[in-house]
């Protein structure tokens, strides 16, 4: 009952949570594979805290099974916890512990802390582990939520927004963690906003929104989730019948000599056709993570 | 120390612990310092008591004021229970409550542990709170025994003390259980806070009305009784009911926390 069955680390099946009469996960299905960085995306309230949630049982499933290495997420809430490293989105900590006095007390808790691998990554990620959390930026409190995370090397790593206040540097000692761990077999399900992040790091992506998985995508090496749109100004007004014809052209708006449109994947051919009317003035509007993968999915 | 939930439970609250605890003690020897001078008018006040005074404070002795008498009017009467009650609901409705406003609560059931070891746990933390303050009471009296003239039976002390502290965590476990199956901090300070004083409107009202004397038993204050207990001794069988209430709602805690959802 309380050993490891199978070697999937997270099976959901038909899994569904409602509060009242909201529902907040609709009958999701989905499968992690040993040794996967699998990616979780959606807007916010799409159901991916929910999920995560309700992985670790903080939650319960109102309908549906979630599987930990074939051990019941709720039956066996406690045995696969030994599995589990998990960071929340906006993690809370304890203020008044130091880092080494958080991960004792979780060490305590029954986690199988490898000290050396936590020494080695505060150095990594360049933190002080004997300063108290309350003194600590966002940014160090977020390394100090990775490390609580990673410091038992766990066969399923479940990250909420991970690299929420990391800079640049830190982010990049952030992904090799993850690859490392990929190369020991372990898998990580990581939730994030970040669509760099997910193509840079994971071998699969979910896509929730409404509380409704969207699609799975595997994510090639040549993948590139890519949306953008574009704001052109004419010297006069130009034809839009022309810009329609490309494939890759879509949502085209026209505001007299000023066209809107949304260029998916590939934008050779629109640069192009752009070229022959001589725009004298291109910008790029701000493409939410929400409509990237809606255009993607919405036929 | 740092492996248990029930320390971190006692180690984070250390300052509201002391402040109690200095406070308790100092009560202490203020009253044992003042026992000498003021006996006089208490056995004149005690000749003169109205009927309210009595439903309000309990029975009062009409033989010559001992330390003991002293004590159960002026401490173990109501100042006591009442400020035990306050620290109780507060701790009760923090326990688990301030870890889930927090969010620490995720760090904990991340860890592979129960919910009932946290809800264990923290009772166990609530438990020692409250013993330490109740503690520093006693610890006060026998202090104030040694430097006033105030001969008390540290025994009989000792155990009014002991019906205040599970008197405590009564309340505590109470105001815990609501919280636990809630998940509502405000609310369990509420229910905690007015089942303290519907307890304490129940004992009055039985002791001034005679045809309902038999709502005495549904007070809380009746069953603590620190005042008989500094001249009789331990009532085992009002502890044991106070003791039994206490495992009920430890019960009612751990249904409530293992059954619900956390972090939403």
């Amino acid at each position: 009952m309380n050993s490891i069955t199978t070697d999937i680390p997270v099976e959901i099946t038909g899994f569904s949570k409602n509060y009242g009469t909201k529902i907040a996960v609709d009958r999701l299905d989905l499968k992690v594979e040993k040794g996967e960085v699998f990616g979780f995306l959606g807007p916010n309230g799409a159901g991916k805290s929910t999920t995560i949630r309700s992985i670790l049982n903080f939650l319960t499933p109102s309908d549906g099974k979630i599987s930990i290495f074939g051990l019941d997420s709720v039956k066996s809430s406690v045995a696969i916890k030994n599995h589990i490293g998990y960071l929340a989105g906006d993690i809370s900590l304890y203020d008044s512990m130091s880092g080494y006095q958080l991960f004792k007390y979780l060490t305590g808790l029954g986690k199988s802390t490898n000290w050396d691998y936590v020494n080695d990554l505060s150095h990594r990620l360049q933190i002080s582990l004997q300063a108290k959390i309350g003194t600590l930026s966002k940014g160090n409190k977020q390394k100090i939520g990775l490390i609580q995370a990673f410091m038992h090397q766990p066969k399923l790593l479940i990250l909420d927004e991970p690299t929420s206040g990391l800079d640049p540097l830190m982010k990049q000692i952030f992904y090799e963690m993850v690859l490392e761990m990929k190369h020991l077999g372990n898998s990580v399900f990581v939730s994030s906003h970040d669509l760099n992040e997910v193509q840079h790091i994971c071998d699969k992506a979910a896509f929730i929104k409404s509380g409704r998985l969207i699609a799975t995508e595997s994510i090639r090496e040549d993948f590139e989730f890519s949306l953008r749109r574009y704001i052109v100004t004419f010297p006069t007004s130009p034809d839009i019948g022309e810009f329609e014809k490309i494939d890759s052209v879509s949502e085209i708006t026209q505001n007299e000599n000023k066209l809107t449109m949304t260029v998916k994947g590939d934008i050779s051919e629109f640069v192009r056709k752009l070229s022959k009317h001589d725009p004298i003035d291109l910008s790029e509007e701000e493409t939410s993570l929400e409509d990237i993968f809606m255009k993607y999915y919405e036929d | 120390m740092l492996n248990y939930i029930f320390s971190i439970h006692i180690i984070s609250r250390w300052k509201n612990i002391l402040i109690w605890s200095v406070s308790m003690f100092t009560l202490a020897l203020v009253f044992t310092g003042l026992y000498d001078s003021f006996k006089g008018e208490i056995t004149d006040m005690i000749g003169n008591a109205p009927k309210l005074m009595e439903a309000m404070i309990g029975p009062i002795s009409e033989d010559a004021v001992t330390p003991e008498i002293w004590l159960g009017i002026e401490l173990y009467g109501l100042l006591f229970p009442i400020l035990l009650a306050v620290i109780a609901v507060s701790a009760g409705a923090s326990a688990i409550g301030t870890e889930e406003e927090s969010g620490t609560i995720e760090l904990i059931l991340a860890s592979p542990i129960s919910r009932g070891r946290v809800v264990l746990e923290k009772s166990l933390g609530i438990m020692i709170q409250l013993g330490i303050v109740s503690g520093f009471l006693w610890v006060g009296i026998a202090t104030g025994s040694l430097l006033f003239p105030f001969d008390v039976s540290l025994t009989n002390v000792f155990s009014a003390t002991a019906m205040g502290w599970i008197f405590g965590t009564t309340v505590a476990y109470i105001t815990m259980s609501i919280q636990s199956l809630k998940g509502r901090k405000g609310l369990a300070l509420g229910v905690g806070s007015g089942f303290v004083g519907l307890s304490y409107v129940m004992m009055v009202i039985s002791g001034l009305l005679n045809g309902l004397n038999s709502l005495k038993y549904t007070s809380l204050f009746n069953y603590y009784d620190g005042r008989s207990v500094l001249i009789n001794g331990l009532n085992e069988t009002s502890f044991a009911v106070m003791l039994g209430l206490s495992g009920l709602f430890l019960v009612v805690s751990l249904y409530g926390f293992y059954n619900r959802d956390v972090g939403i």
